[in-house]
């Protein structure tokens, strides 16, 4: 979903007058709502600007990602930019993360009436932990700025 | 960047053949996802790389801490990060992706590090004050274009940059 909603915005900002590039490491997704441009990032979702702690490696795909810029694109232009993930484990089952933490088999879960193992979503805010949300509740700074 | 000859051949990841394995197996009606077959017209370039104001917008699920972390549940709110702010104080709130290596290290949805050492190297030419952020795991399209699309476009229409890097997750 995240790769629909940053497409459909990039649409919308170079349609109100904003040049955009995009990093995508959903290709599919990216192309079927033709992001105007595009760099693919060949990684499991959650590292669409690279490997943690490798700022070299992130450097190279942010800068290339804004030079596209220059090279004079036709809209909905994917680049690939040659990176790569170590290893290709993770392709047995990309979306396994969206799973419930007790079901993060790499096992696809394609056989019929397979419960529903997603995620449940909130209403609330997902504080990353408890700090945070002391600081947000204590009205430290409000939800937009 | 990987030019050795152990580089992986497996396609990249086909996450919407991946969704509809997932809703066909159980049992639901597939998911519309979003199409356009009609490119759009790109906005003018304003002013060469070197020289441009460049504005980050991510779709992790990143927050400032203070602020109010994000839902996970159709959440169509944004959040204004200001782009001095360390990234040690980034958190992430979202869903569809293994958090851990952004919490470790948030440049990998959110490379404002990044962005900093491009301006002090001269490859461009400032950050707008402020980036944006949201929880891009909204399912409801006709909600997200109607709700979060606009607070994105007013939020640049407020920072004037002459260049937006978007990240998804």
């Amino acid at each position: 979903m995240c790769h629909q909603s940053v497409g459909l915005t990039a649409r919308a900002l170079e349609a109100a007058g904003f040049p955009t590039v995009t990093l995508t490491s959903a290709w599919s997704i990216t192309e079927r709502v033709l992001t105007p441009r595009a760099l693919f990032v060949d990684a499991p979702l959650g590292h669409t600007a690279g490997p943690p702690h490798e700022p070299d490696v992130g450097r190279g795909i942010v800068e290339m990602a804004l030079g596209l810029i220059d090279v004079g694109l036709e809209s909905g232009s994917i680049v690939d930019s040659g990176y790569r993930w170590p290893n290709d484990d993770w392709k047995a089952a990309p979306l396994r993360w969206s799973r419930r933490s007790e079901d993060r088999s790499t096992e696809r879960h394609d056989g019929p009436a397979a419960a529903d193992s997603r995620t449940e979503r909130s209403d609330e805010p997902q504080y990353q932990n408890d700090d945070d949300r002391r600081a947000a509740e204590s009205g430290e700074s409000d939800r937009q700025a | 960047m990987n030019d050795d000859d152990t580089a992986p051949v497996l396609p990249p990841a086909d996450y919407l053949a991946e969704t509809r394995a997932l809703y066909d197996s159980l049992g639901y009606t597939p998911y519309r996802w979003a199409e356009h077959t009609e490119p759009v017209a790109l906005a003018p370039l304003r002013r060469a790389l070197g020289q441009s104001r460049v504005m980050l917008i991510g779709s992790g699920g990143v927050y400032r801490h203070g602020q109010v972390a994000f839902a996970t549940k159709d959440d169509t709110s944004i959040r204004l990060i200001d782009t001095d702010t360390p990234s040690a104080d980034l958190r992430t709130a979202h869903f569809a992706y293994d958090q851990a290596d952004a919490r470790s290290d948030p440049n990998c949805v959110y490379p404002l590090d990044r962005l900093r050492e491009l301006v002090a190297d001269g490859v461009i030419g400032s950050l707008a004050p402020q980036a944006a952020s949201f929880m891009g795991g909204i399912y409801s399209i006709r909600r997200f274009e109607a709700e979060t699309v606009p607070l994105l476009v007013d939020a640049c229409r407020a920072q004037e940059p002459d260049l937006v890097l978007l990240v998804p997750v």
